[in-house]
């Protein structure tokens, strides 16, 4: 069990390095991927057990990524939150193994994510961001987000087979 | 306390949401003030992040500067021919119109005569590498690798190699967070290089580009132009700001709305300076 817990927050302070020092080579029309995102999504997505730890470490991931190079603390966590939660939710109440779940809730929480910071940047800021710029990234977002999802899965999935362990 | 027992899981998640929310409204507060300095847990996450993105940024730049070297090396011999040209004309241009020492020192005794206070004086610069950025390209935050040991303050202008960067926004023991001019809450005024009577203020435009105005609309500006900061508020005179990519003239108002492209490209700014006040 801790040694689970130790492997998840190694994981989750290299998505967050990579979130802000590679992230922006893979750029796809101002759409990059959001590491922490896919992290939380790939942990509640094949987590059996439903705990919340994925979710914590995602979130506080997060919040070190606001600290660092976001403008307002607070409101990356608070959209992880969301997103894993939708997952979870998502998860219990539809096909689990399917392709096209995975799909429809990474564009869910993808959607989520990006247009909820610029929400929320702009309630607290009182500026508001070009949304057309917003909606541009979407796509790109997207693309890395399931590729990613799908890849991490993929492989954790064969592993899991083998190994009968998690993550 | 029964019902908080077996709801335990909800509870959390609304201790979680309003904490959250809280965290965005105290941040979003001491953004927009001066004086407001960040909480502990903020510096000392902001130290432990910096410590381990330093070096992680150094050895990744290196590895894409290596690689888009070996891509792009035609294209630098090219630029290395066009610099040397533009090195030479620069070389001549410098002779004819350099002020002579003697020149120089006269100006400098009638300043002195008439008690002039340069208020471009008084700064020392320091060199700091990019660590991290934000990768959206829409809010414009970067993290550099200079901080309060280094003497860098809240406010602290930020340049690039080819131009403004921005303004230091949070402040920790070796590294700081820096809000961008691309950024939609940033406002720079500046000059028009060349027609220095031309004067007004641009902001981000939330598109990674800058959107202004004129302050007098009866003059001319034009596509191409350059644009640098006057001088007035927080940013030294003469940096350069970005060039003018379109102007439009509002006819009912009358007002020049432009369009400008930064002069710094935010993911190729590896090496940045920061204008720090000398203290007396």
């Amino acid at each position: 069990m801790v040694a689970r817990r130790i492997k998840l927050v190694v994981f989750c302070f290299i998505c967050f390095l990579l979130q802000g020092n590679v992230a922006h080579y893979f750029s796809i029309r101002g759409g990059v991927p959001d590491f922490i995102l896919v992290f939380i999504l790939t942990y509640t997505y094949l987590d059996d057990t439903d705990s919340p730890d994925g979710l914590i470490a995602g979130t506080a991931a997060g919040l070190f990524r606001d600290i660092c190079y976001g403008q307002i603390t607070g409101t990356s966590p608070l959209l992880y939150l969301a997103a894993g939660g939708l997952m979870i939710y998502m998860k219990r109440r539809l096909n689990n193994e399917s392709r096209i779940m995975l799909f429809f809730v990474t564009a869910m929480a993808t959607v989520l994510t990006v247009m909820g910071q610029w929400l929320l940047y702009a309630a607290f800021t009182q500026t508001l961001p070009d949304i057309l710029r917003v909606l541009l990234r979407l796509p790109g977002t997207l693309f890395w987000n399931y590729l990613l999802l799908m890849l991490i899965s993929h492989i954790l999935h064969r592993r899991r087979r083998r190994s009968r362990f998690l993550v | 306390m029964k019902w908080v027992r077996e709801n335990l899981s909800k509870v959390c998640l609304i201790a979680a949401i309003v904490f959250f929310l809280v965290t965005a409204s105290v941040s979003s507060y001491r953004a927009g003030n001066e004086e407001e300095n960040d909480s502990v847990a903020e510096v000392a996450i902001q130290n432990l992040a910096a410590d381990v993105h330093a070096p992680l940024s150094g050895v990744l730049r290196s590895i894409s500067s290596f690689f888009g070297d070996l891509v792009n090396f035609r294209e630098y011999a090219v630029e290395n021919e066009k610099l040397k040209q533009e090195n030479a004309e620069l070389k001549k241009t410098l002779s004819e119109t350099q002020v002579t020492q003697e020149q120089l020192e006269q100006l400098e005794q009638l300043s002195s005569n008439f008690s002039y206070i340069d208020h471009s004086s008084g700064y020392r610069e320091v060199a700091a590498d990019v660590i991290s950025l934000d990768s959206s390209g829409v809010y414009g935050i970067l993290t550099i690798s200079a901080g309060k040991r280094q003497g860098v303050q809240k406010g602290d202008v930020v340049v690039g190699p080819s131009g403004m960067v921005g303004r230091v926004l949070s402040v920790a023991r070796n590294s700081s967070k820096v809000s961008g001019i691309i950024n939609s809450s940033t406002s720079v005024s500046f000059y028009v290089q060349g027609k220095e009577n031309l004067i007004g203020v641009v902001t981000g435009d939330g598109k990674g580009a800058l959107k202004g105005y004129l302050l007098d609309n009866g003059k001319k500006i034009e596509e191409g132009d350059l644009l640098t900061t006057s001088g007035l508020g927080r940013y030294p005179a003469g940096l350069e700001i970005g060039t003018v990519t379109s102007v439009n003239k509002d006819k009912t108002t009358s007002q020049v709305s432009i369009h400008v492209a930064p002069s710094v490209d935010f993911y190729a700014a590896g090496i940045v300076a920061v204008f720090v006040e000398e203290k007396e």
